[in-house]
This record gives C-alpha cells, structure tokens and sequence, in this order.
C-alpha cells in the first residue's frame, strides 16, 4: 500500500514535470508533450512482452505455475501498455503527420504486437486446464517475442515517417527518462498484485474443488441429507 | 492543447479502469476466501461432532 502510494506520487511528480518543467518544442508545440509518455508505454509495452516469453520459458523449464502467474501478469500489463502506446501515437500522428494512423514498419510491427497479445489472451481464456493453458501460453508468449526486435529496429531496417532518435535539449531528455523509469516502476508493482491475484485466484478455486468433493461424498453417504 | 489533454485523460482512464478492475477483484477473491474458510470451518465442526456422536 505504501508503495502503491509512493509510486502514485512519483507518478504525479512525472507528470508535472511533464506539463512544467520541460520546454515547449519549437515545430509541434504543446502536443510533443504527448512523446513522454508515448516513449515510456511503448518501452513498457516491449519489455513486457520480453517478461512474459521469459516466464513463459521458465515454466517450460520448470513446470510450475508460479511462473505462469507471472507470464500472464506481465502480458496483461504488456498489452495495456501496448494499447496506450497506440493511442498515444495516434493522437501525436495526427498532429505531426494529418493522419490518425498510416501503414508504416513501425506502426504496422506495433499493430501486429498488440494483436498477438489479444490473440493469446483469447487462446487462454478458452482452457480450463492451468498446465495446458501455461504450456500453450507460454509457447504463443515465446512466438510473440519475435516481433519485438521487429518493433525496435522498423524504423532502421525499413524505411519509414516514424521518428528514430530525434535531437532533444537535455532537459526534455531529464524528463524523458524520469517518465520512463517511474512508469516502468508504475507497472512493475502492477505486475506483482496481478501476480498475487492469480494466485489468490487458485487457491480459491482449489478450496472450492475440495469443499464440492467433500460435500459429493456426504451426499453419497448419506443420501437422504 | 485538445489533442494533448485529451491523450492523457484517455491514458490515465484506461489505467484507472485496470486497477480498479485489480481493487474490485481484489475485495471479491477476499470475500470468497472468507465465505469458504467459513464453510470448512462449519463442516468441520459438523464432522467432528458426529464422529464423537458415532464414538
């Protein structure tokens, strides 16, 4: 809770330094204000999805659900941000380019990432086995990763509108990365209560499996009750 | 400013619905526990009073 709360101040403090102290960019105006958190969802979004292949891996490895548990948390969170950075883009596209969305490598590899993360999420959501679910998850979670050196390098190896590393003057560059690593921490401690949840989510479906089966034997025993 | 403001609202409205969504789980997942640990408690109270009763 106390971090919870820790994390919601930095947070604030992020965006206040994102509407007050950084300076006001000379083409686009106010709206390039919109990079700092684009920048930080998408770094989010991408690291993410390298969590959930990673946990996925391990459970591959070890076959054991905690690790599961954390594939699945840090996916959801991967495709939140996923989703942000989409909507973030967008709205900046528009201003920068007249358009809300337009089929560039970098755009089209971002689209392809969320649509994969939803893709799993569905596949999932169809398999009551956990084993069976965490098996296929964690297979699909390891496929998924292959678009993330996509994501990164469209705007290199493919020629596009999307910016790669524009020139900043060091105190958007402060700001920048002070967004970046209190969102990244943001969504971490997100990722670690979703993790609790799952897992909570178990047990109580454990507890309920044994209360059925000993209730059905009551029964059988005692048909009359 | 429109486009700006606008992006951001949408952004932090999408993680409050996601965390609300967490606190609403949260407070459910916790009520079921306690519904349940009260449902073993009171069978096994049950069984243990008619295992005295049969002894």
């Amino acid at each position: 809770m106390v971090v919870g709360l820790l994390l919601v101040c930095s947070l604030l403090t992020s965006a206040a330094m994102i509407f007050l102290v950084a300076p006001t960019e000379a083409t686009m105006g106010d709206v390039q204000r919109i990079l700092y958190m684009h920048v930080a969802v998408a770094w989010c979004g991408l690291t993410g999805c390298v969590a959930m292949a990673g946990c996925g891996a391990m459970y591959l490895a070890r076959r054991r659900l905690e690790w599961d548990y954390w594939s699945q948390a840090s996916g959801e969170i991967g495709w939140l941000c996923t989703t942000l950075t989409l909507v973030t883009g967008s709205a900046w596209a528009h201003e920068a380019w007249g358009t809300w969305w337009t089929w560039e490598p970098r755009l089209t590899s971002s689209l392809v990432l969320w649509t994969i993360y939803a893709g799993i999420f569905l596949i999932r959501s169809s398999i009551d086995d956990p084993h069976r679910r965490a098996r296929l998850g964690a297979v699909l979670a390891l496929a998924c990763l292959c678009d993330v050196p996509l994501v990164v390098m469209a705007t290199r190896w493919f020629r596009g509108v999307h910016p790669v590393t524009p020139e900043m003057d060091p105190v958007m560059r402060l700001v920048l990365a002070v967004s970046v690593i209190t969102f990244s921490a943001f969504f971490a401690y997100l990722i670690v209560q979703r993790r609790r949840q799952l897992e909570a989510c178990e047990r109580v479906t454990e507890i309920e499996t044994s209360v059925w089966c000993t209730n059905s034997r009551s029964r059988i025993g005692n048909p009359h009750s | 400013m429109a486009t700006l403001f606008g992006t951001y609202a949408a952004a932090w409205a999408a993680v409050a619905a996601y965390v609300a969504r967490l606190a609403l789980t949260n407070r459910r997942l916790s009520q079921r526990l306690d519904e349940l640990e009260k449902s073993v408690g009171s069978q096994t109270g049950r069984e243990s009073s008619s295992q005295r009763r049969a002894g």
